[in-house]
């Protein structure tokens, strides 16, 4: 095939496969074709390829996507986001920002869970569980031992503490410290200007837009978790029908083939009563 | 008469999303196809679908225009394509169930053809996919572009970035190799006579009116 130099290139079979081959170039092969029996079996064959290739569908586009046009200052004029179903995708912006809210959630619900206490005063920084609180708040109340070594407050540095001090000289001097400390931040609080209020309360407006950003991504996933659950469910009644079909169309050949060999058996069963009418001599009852 | 991709695109880059979001109605389709076919699986084509127009989006600036916006757009697409294959590091896999394709059997439109003819349909469809991945990736590329999406010769040898002759060498050997696998498959391909004509290429490509 297309070794004699008068059979056109491969080049040229396949330009006029698709139809790209100019008239004059079609012309020739068509002649050429109907003489030379090698090329037309080689580019007949071409084309039942291309019919063949025709059977390979591919599935149909459920949704439509939408760009959905948003705001950013941080991204500027021309941020989109796209929506639809989404996976690895999705919007890179927003999961920056969800990442950021995931941070100070987690460290929210940390220091909520520990029941942290910071305080910095003279002593330096110090740190106390909740529980140790929660035991000293209870001193007065029930006159219970104090919180176990585990618990104490980290960072504390006093006289009595380090030198094994008893339970009720500990809580004195822990109380004092405490309401030193706490006396100090109230100073610096008060003499501070209104700035630190007014920057206070911005980180706090942040925080609740932030929370909110991230309420708004967890609503979003939960809708998209109910729209594929939603498709899923629906795929899976089809599943079941056209496996009900085909258990159908299954049945039926099946009561086909039965019926042909029930039909068989009948046919043979006459003709052997034929045959025992015909030897006895009578006549087949009707 | 739909708005050209021309005059939708100009628009996008002042700035209309909604001149954008027309383009994705329009191309969606044919590059979901095109993802399908390429790599081999619904979702992770779903997935391309959406980051090539986001990507063309955010770079609808640098559009020159010089190419028209389908074949800007499969570039992309390709590409994305090919980040994902050389992710993936592995063979494209068919998500095509064994035989039938019970989610197109089931469509909501009901078959109008016997549940036979379906069956034996999805089949061949599978036997196709499969033979489509022995092929060497600049064949089967190839072969997608002209025989599914349509392109033309050259518009071919631009996305792939090679002479328009190596084009027609690629589909021909690709064409070649489909023939040897289907036979191989126990699907002889029997010459078509040259009379009964054969189907145009592109099915995917023809814009939605």
């Amino acid at each position: 095939m297309n070794e004699d130099r008068s059979c056109p290139s491969k080049e040229a079979l396949v330009s006029a496969l698709y139809g790209e081959a100019s008239l004059d170039q079609r012309h020739d092969l068509d002649r050429h074709l109907d003489a030379c029996a090698a090329c037309r079996d080689e580019y007949e064959s071409m084309a039942s390829v291309r019919l063949a290739l025709q059977e390979w569908s591919a599935p149909v586009l459920p949704v439509h996507f939408r760009l959905v046009a948003e705001p950013d200052p941080v991204a500027g004029p021309g941020a989109a986001i796209l929506a639809g179903p989404t996976r690895w995708w999705q919007a890179r912006r927003v999961m920056a920002a969800g990442l950021a809210a995931a941070a100070v959630l987690v460290l929210g619900a940390s220091a909520g869970l520990a029941n942290l206490d910071v305080t910095i005063g003279a002593q330096g920084l110090t740190v106390r569980t909740g529980r140790a609180r929660e035991a000293g708040r209870a001193v007065p109340a029930t006159g219970a031992e104090p919180a176990a070594a585990g618990q104490d407050p980290i960072g504390l540095a006093g006289p009595a503490a380090q030198a094994g001090a008893s339970p009720a000289d500990w809580r004195a001097e822990f109380a004092a410290l405490e309401r030193r400390l706490r006396d100090e931040m109230d100073d610096r609080v008060a003499s501070s200007a209104a700035g630190p209020t007014a920057q206070l309360a911005s980180t706090r407006a942040a925080g609740q837009d932030l929370l909110r950003q991230v309420q708004a991504l967890i609503d979003a996933a939960e809708l998209r978790q109910q729209r594929n659950l939603a498709q899923r469910v629906t795929e899976l009644a089809r599943e079941f029908d056209v496996q009900r079909r085909t258990d159908l169309v299954t049945i039926q050949q099946g009561l086909g083939q039965l019926e042909g060999r029930t039909q068989a058996e009948a046919a043979r069963t006459r003709e052997l009563m034929n045959l025992m009418v015909r030897t006895s001599g009578g006549t087949l009852p009707r | 008469m739909s708005t050209p991709d021309e005059e939708l695109v100009a628009r996008s880059m002042g700035g209309d999303v909604e001149s954008f979001n027309q383009l994705v109605i329009r191309w969606e389709r044919p590059i979901f196809a095109l993802a399908y076919r390429v790599i081999g699986r619904e979702e992770d084509a779903r997935d391309v679908v959406q980051e090539t127009f986001l990507r063309a989006f955010r770079s609808i600036g640098g559009f020159r225009g010089q190419a028209k916006f389908s074949s800007w757009i499969y570039r992309i697409a390709l590409n994305l394509c090919r980040d994902w294959i050389r992710k993936q590091k592995r063979t494209p896999v068919l998500q095509a169930p064994e035989g039938v394709d019970v989610i197109e059997l089931a469509a909501d439109t009901g078959p109008t053809e016997p549940i036979e003819d379906l069956v034996a349909r999805n089949a061949m469809s599978a036997v196709v996919a499969r033979v489509m991945e022995t092929l060497p990736d600049e064949q089967r590329t190839a072969i997608i572009l002209k025989e599914y999406q349509g392109l033309t010769f050259q518009e071919i040898a631009d996305l792939q970035g090679c002479p328009l002759s190596t084009v027609k060498t690629r589909l021909y050997q690709g064409l070649m190799v489909v023939r040897r696998e289907l036979e191989k498959q126990g699907i002889p391909v029997r010459p078509a006579t040259r009379t009964t004509g054969w189907p145009a290429s592109g099915g995917e490509r023809r814009k939605p009116s």
